[in-house]
């Protein structure tokens, strides 16, 4: 596979998390995602589960709805665990796809064309990080128009995403691939109130993501599994070294 | 075509009259639910994104067990030779043929974008296993159309040798 000079990459703190559905939001906002879509979650998890070697903890959320604890009254624990596109380099939705609609670019930024879906969802099947949404019938907006980007973005001539979702297709988190194609931040990046999302160049050894993934033991969602993301976060319980 | 199935004169037309006006009407009413579906997306069949496959995967699978098990019936008594299969040889390649065939129906259906299947001929990615399974139900599909064709030809007579 053909690589490209940057690697995309995010580094998420689970230490400084404080749950506010922030990037959430604003990813509704710039992507005008429709009612009952989230491209991004915040989940909780037991801080415990993921500190330790069981990587597959990590996703095993306490509960679909946001801000439960893990552990029984009193002995209850709870951490953040935001979760959007993980951008595996060996991605399970590229592999199934059976119309090539899910692709991996170059940067390691993984896209679906809305235009060559055919809508078997597949792909949702697959991935074990539960992220991908359907459009299951026709987009409802509140307020009833669009906002954040709102125009088409292609990338090599494909379809990668549209404010005005098509019926039919599967969609999911695009790196905001629109702003860092500029030079910009995705959204959540952006928005995040305290800091807790850093993204950058995974190949640049002097990159801030480049050194936490190497020095702060950032982990892998489910890393078992080898699907090798390219969303890492670091752990609830680890101090975090103050960088010089 | 005589597939090798018993049949009393009497009741013939009556008994195809009243079975086949019935099927006619469910496959009338499968059609208009899917009319219905059509314009309001696979919202229709209370499939969300947890659960992304139902009952037409579901269908998919049945018809695909069942087209596998006419044909074992059939490969039973013509390749391995078991003679009591034999008489049903022909209605398990028929079995096989028609039920491979609505199992690649039910499929279309189920797509969020049926007007787009022909990207699956287009741009097939042979990672997929889903590629594979398209590949090997034509395949079977045509498979079993000429063991039907073949054994269709034959004369009743060499049912018994």
């Amino acid at each position: 596979m053909a690589t490209s000079e940057k690697q995309y990459g995010m580094v998420i703190d689970q230490n400084l998390c404080i749950g506010c559905w922030t990037c959430a939001v604003g990813c509704k906002e710039i992507n005008n995602e429709p009612l009952g879509f989230w491209w991004n979650r915040i989940l909780t998890a037991a801080p415990a589960d993921t500190t330790g070697e069981s990587s597959s903890a990590v996703a095993d959320p306490a509960s679909d709805n946001i801000d439960v604890p893990h552990g029984t009254f009193p002995d209850v624990e709870m951490a953040y665990l935001p979760v959007a596109c993980q951008h595996c380099e060996d991605a399970p939705c590229v592999k199934v796809c059976p119309v090539g609609a899910t692709f991996r670019r170059d940067d390691g930024t993984v896209l679906v064309d809305y235009e060559r879906c055919i809508g078997c969802r597949y792909c949702i099947a697959a991935c074990p990080y539960g992220i991908r949404v359907f459009n299951w019938g026709d987009a409802r907006l509140e307020p009833d128009f669009t906002v954040g980007y709102g125009r088409d973005y292609r990338t090599d001539g494909r379809l990668v995403f549209t404010p005005d979702r098509p019926r039919g297709v599967v969609e999911k988190c695009t790196f905001c691939v629109e702003r860092i194609d500029v030079g910009e931040e995705p959204f959540c990046v952006t928005v995040c109130p305290v800091g807790a999302r850093i993204f950058g160049d995974l190949n640049d050894p002097d990159s801030e993501v480049s050194e936490l993934v190497e020095e702060q033991g950032a982990t892998q969602m489910l890393s078992d599994l080898g699907t090798k993301p390219r969303v890492f976060y670091i752990p609830v319980n680890e101090p975090r070294k103050t960088r010089e | 075509m005589d597939i090798g199935i018993e049949r009393t004169p009497g009741h013939d037309r009556f008994q195809f009259r009243t079975v086949g006006g019935g099927l006619a009407l469910i496959v009338l009413l499968g059609v208009s639910a899917w009319i219905y579906q059509l314009t309001q997306g696979l919202i229709a069949t209370g499939m969300r994104d947890v659960v992304s496959w139902g009952l037409y995967i579901f269908t998919f699978a049945f018809f695909v067990g069942l087209s596998a098990g006419g044909l074992i019936m059939a490969s039973g008594a013509e390749v391995f030779g078991v003679k009591a299969l034999r008489p049903l040889a022909r209605i398990g390649v028929l079995t096989a043929a028609v039920s491979v065939a609505i199992a690649a129906m039910t499929i279309i259906p189920d797509l969020g974008r049926p007007d787009r299947i022909y990207n699956l001929l287009l741009h097939p990615r042979w990672s997929s296993p889903l590629i594979w399974d398209v590949i090997i139900i034509i395949c079977y599909f045509v498979f079993a159309v000429v063991d039907l064709w073949v054994l269709a030809g034959r004369r009743p007579s060499s049912q018994k040798a």
